[in-house]
């Protein structure tokens, strides 16, 4: 029977060891899986069909805020092939409110024949104008990679206000 | 004989060891609390860039680690060197927070070395889990038994280092300057609490050093600043360090008083070399109070404090010297860079430019800086004695006109402080007490106050209210009670407020950062309170349990809350912030309801409300470290893992970084 000391040390050596033979000492032994690396925005994509989000709503913020936010439903695009890893944005102009958000989507070649769903995340957004219950938008989604860049789809929608 | 040699060798390093652990830590509790301090900070620490001003004070240390106190080599952030808080001097590019770089040169050198040896990621890991061992043996022989400690403990510490092998990632050594500065902020934060611990542990008892200590590192913005590389907690852990100095020589029969009084200067001279206008705030508070409260003040004692007080100092000037040639010149007043020319020859846009990538993540380049030219042998590489000499000369020549505008600036800056606090309580309120919706630039919710991310600072409420009760009775009794460290504390903290309050509050402080040094110092006001001393003293149990439970299923309900509600990250940082400033309000308004209640209820329910105070936190502090917060890798491989998976489900909360 070992004591707790014993088992103190054996747990310590234990530790001491795995670190050791995980190390550059122990060649082809190592514990540590690196992620493998996105190559960034590098890439190309074919993407067939846009099914935009047809409503958005902009309210006030919880919790004492007297600022806004944007919410709205997701976004659909259908992706043929992608190669690499190049990347969406996706871009909301309100020129009634001199406003634009833009969010950015990474692709990758799994994505490949699906339908690949693009949440614009809720954003922290200025006041509508007080007289106005929808704002007009226009949402751009843009596909770039380090070259360049192409627009796939633009659209026009009524975004609904909720004053405080 | 051999054996008996090996013998006598091993018992000089035992009880060498055994005299540094206990210089530095006391005891064996002071090494319990620097080890859960380093564990919690762990625990929720990523390898990374906060903000982009980090790449600055890493592309420092990165060059001194080349030995060049100008930067050639922009390791981190964009190309062009273009970051702030950088400085152009003679075509040059400098950083800042020299004191930092050089503090922290000797952990990168240890990170480098091991590295040879043995993967960084899985020494964290062995590490984290050594630490482990160590408090569950110390709590658990308390609690239950040594030998159930032992086993219990063993069994806990090999599952998570094998969970986090499991899950380790291998750490590219281009980040081992960063780590560098984290591990030393982290180091500073541990520190910081031992100090706490060792000050309130003389003046009152261990229990309540204790506490104070953890409250200090669990319940107040201190953890949330711990592994991010910014001067502010290490500022903090000298003024600390300089405030221990200053109590243990004030005692006659301390038979290293002297030493300590050096001490303390010491303190302030390494703090220059780390940010000078904030050890001139120390400065201005400790030297007066030190040559009217010592116990003495002959002139052998005078000349060894300023003997040691001036070799502190000299790293900092040396430094200044070395760049500007005026030792009394700091970072802060060499000429900014905004990009102004190009240092490096490239007409290059900065890397980032141009690239698609959301840049709320950036990484370091592996490249060093384009078109990079050979730096050159100039003046400014002089022999150390020549330096020292000129430094002298030249300390004597344009120092005084340096040093006068040094201090002229500070005056100035405490009138607009004091203007600030006369003529804009508004601002006050906003700073310390409620932050609510500030209308700053970027997201408007998520600079929270000194109340909401410190509400046990609630309990200092007491002081005004026992002092002004004092003085209805009898005027003479508050300054009875009245310590010269307590003289120290109140004018630390009002001074450096007063340094602040002109430019506060300011975005991407997230908690007041500026006055992060205050915060212990008012922990120290907290373990004065005789009420919070009571309360520890006879009834701690309820505050514990309110704690455990607040921390084990208030972050569960929390997370639960981020997934269903899906808030924005201001949202969610306005939450927290109302419940600190509840809990923090509730603290202040028990301090003052004391006189109708029983002593029995009132000692359980102040019990209950620190217990909040403290949990409420732990909370803020887990999910901002967390969850919120998104840059690099967190450095224990099963966070990265579990942090990963929650991501997912509450995306908008981290979409954003902070």
């Amino acid at each position: 029977m070992i004591s707790g000391r014993q088992w103190i040390r054996i747990v310590v050596g234990t530790i001491l060891l795995l670190t050791v033979v995980s190390g550059p000492l122990v060649p082809g032994v190592s514990f540590t899986r690196a992620q493998e690396e996105t190559d960034f925005g590098n890439g190309t994509a074919q993407i067939s069909e846009v099914e935009f989000a047809e409503t958005a709503v902009i309210e006030p913020l919880r919790f004492g805020g007297d600022a806004y936010i944007l919410d709205m439903p997701p976004t659909r695009i259908a992706v043929d092939e992608v190669s690499g890893n190049p990347l969406v944005t996706y871009k909301i102009s309100i020129s009634s409110m001199n406003t634009t958000l833009i969010q950015t989507y990474q692709l990758s070649p799994e994505d490949t024949n699906q339908r690949v769903q693009l949440q614009f995340e809720k954003a922290e957004i200025r006041s509508p104008p007080a007289h106005l219950d929808n704002v007009d938008a226009e949402l751009t989604l843009t596909l770039r990679n380090r070259t360049g860049k192409q627009v796939i789809d633009t659209t026009n929608i009524s975004i609904s206000t909720t004053h405080r | 004989m051999n054996l008996r040699a090996s013998n006598n060798s091993d018992g000089v390093v035992r009880s060498l060891s055994t005299r540094i652990v206990h210089a530095v830590f006391a005891d064996r509790l002071g090494v319990t609390i620097f080890v859960a301090s380093i564990l919690f900070f762990m625990l929720y620490w990523r390898i990374g860039f906060f903000i982009n001003d980090n790449w600055t004070i890493a592309n420092t240390l990165a060059n001194v680690a080349q030995g060049q106190l100008h930067i050639s080599d922009v390791v981190y952030g964009t190309d062009s060197g273009n970051h702030p808080g950088m400085h152009i001097v003679d075509g040059k590019l400098y950083g800042r927070n020299y004191g930092i770089a050089f503090l922290a040169l000797p952990i990168l050198w240890i990170l480098d070395g091991l590295s040879v040896v043995v993967p960084i990621s899985i020494t964290i890991s062995a590490l984290w889990s050594f630490g482990i061992l160590w408090i569950g043996v110390e709590i658990g022989r308390r609690w239950v038994s040594a030998e159930i400690a032992r086993w219990s403990s063993g069994f806990v510490a090999l599952g998570l280092f094998l969970l986090n092998v499991l899950f380790a990632q291998p750490i590219d050594p281009r980040w081992h300057p960063i780590m560098a500065l984290q591990i030393l902020t982290m180091v500073s934060a541990g520190l910081l609490a031992v100090f706490l611990y060792r000050i309130l542990a003389r003046i009152h008892d261990r229990r309540t050093g204790l506490v104070m200590a953890l409250v200090l590192v669990f319940g107040t913005s201190v953890g949330f600043w711990a592994s991010i590389p910014k001067r502010h907690v290490i500022i903090a852990a000298l003024a600390m360090l300089s405030f221990y100095g200053f109590i243990r020589s004030r005692q006659s029969d301390e038979p290293l008083h002297l030493g300590f009084r050096a001490l303390s200067y010491a303190a302030v001279g390494i703090s220059a070399w780390v940010f000078p206008a904030e050890a001139i705030v120390l400065f201005v508070v400790l030297a007066p109070l030190d040559i009217a409260t010592a116990p003495s003040n002959t002139s052998r004692e005078l000349v060894v404090v300023g003997g040691i007080f001036a070799i502190s100092l000299l790293p900092a000037f040396l430094t200044n010297y070395l760049v500007v040639g005026n030792p009394l010149e700091p970072p802060k007043m060499w000429p900014d860079f905004h990009g102004q020319v190009d240092v490096f020859g490239s007409s290059e846009q900065p890397a980032n430019a141009g690239n698609p990538e959301p840049s709320s993540n950036p990484k370091p380049s592996p490249e060093p800086a384009g078109n990079l030219e050979p730096p050159k042998e100039t003046d400014h590489q002089r022999s150390l004695l020549t330096a020292i000499i000129a430094s002298i000369s030249a300390f004597v020549s344009k120092g005084f006109a340096a040093a006068s505008y040094g201090v002229s600036r500070l005056a100035q800056y405490m009138e607009i402080g004091l203007d600030v606090s006369a003529n804009e309580p508004g601002k006050l309120y906003r700073v310390f007490i409620r932050s609510g919706w500030l209308n700053l630039s970027g997201e408007r919710g998520i600079n929270l106050s000194i109340l909401e991310t410190a509400p046990v600072l609630g309990a200092l409420f007491a002081l005004p209210i026992a002092a002004f009760t004092r003085a209805r009775h009898r005027a003479r009794t508050v300054f009875d009670h009245l310590r010269p460290s307590d003289v120290f504390a109140i004018s630390y903290s009002v001074i450096l407020a007063l340094l602040y309050l002109h430019r506060l509050p300011l975005y991407a402080t997230i908690t007041i950062r500026y006055l992060l040094p205050v915060i212990p110092f008012a922990v120290y006001g907290v373990g004065r309170v005789s009420m919070i001393r009571s309360v520890l003293r006879e009834n701690i149990v309820p505050g514990l349990w309110t704690y455990a439970g607040i921390v084990m299923i208030g972050t569960q309900l929390w997370v639960l809350w981020l997934i269903l509600a899906n808030p924005i990250q201001s949202e969610a940082m306005q939450l927290h912030a109302i419940l600190g400033f509840a809990a923090g309000g509730s603290l202040a308004v028990w301090t003052g309801l004391q006189r109708g209640m029983s002593r029995q209820l009132t000692l359980g329910l102040g019990s209950i409300l620190v217990g909040i105070a403290a949990g409420v936190t732990t909370v803020f502090v887990l999910q901002t470290g967390l969850v919120y917060a998104h840059y690099g890798e967190f450095a224990l491989g099963f966070v990265n893992a579990i942090v990963d998976r929650l991501a997912e489900l509450v995306v908008s909360v981290v979409t954003k970084s902070m």
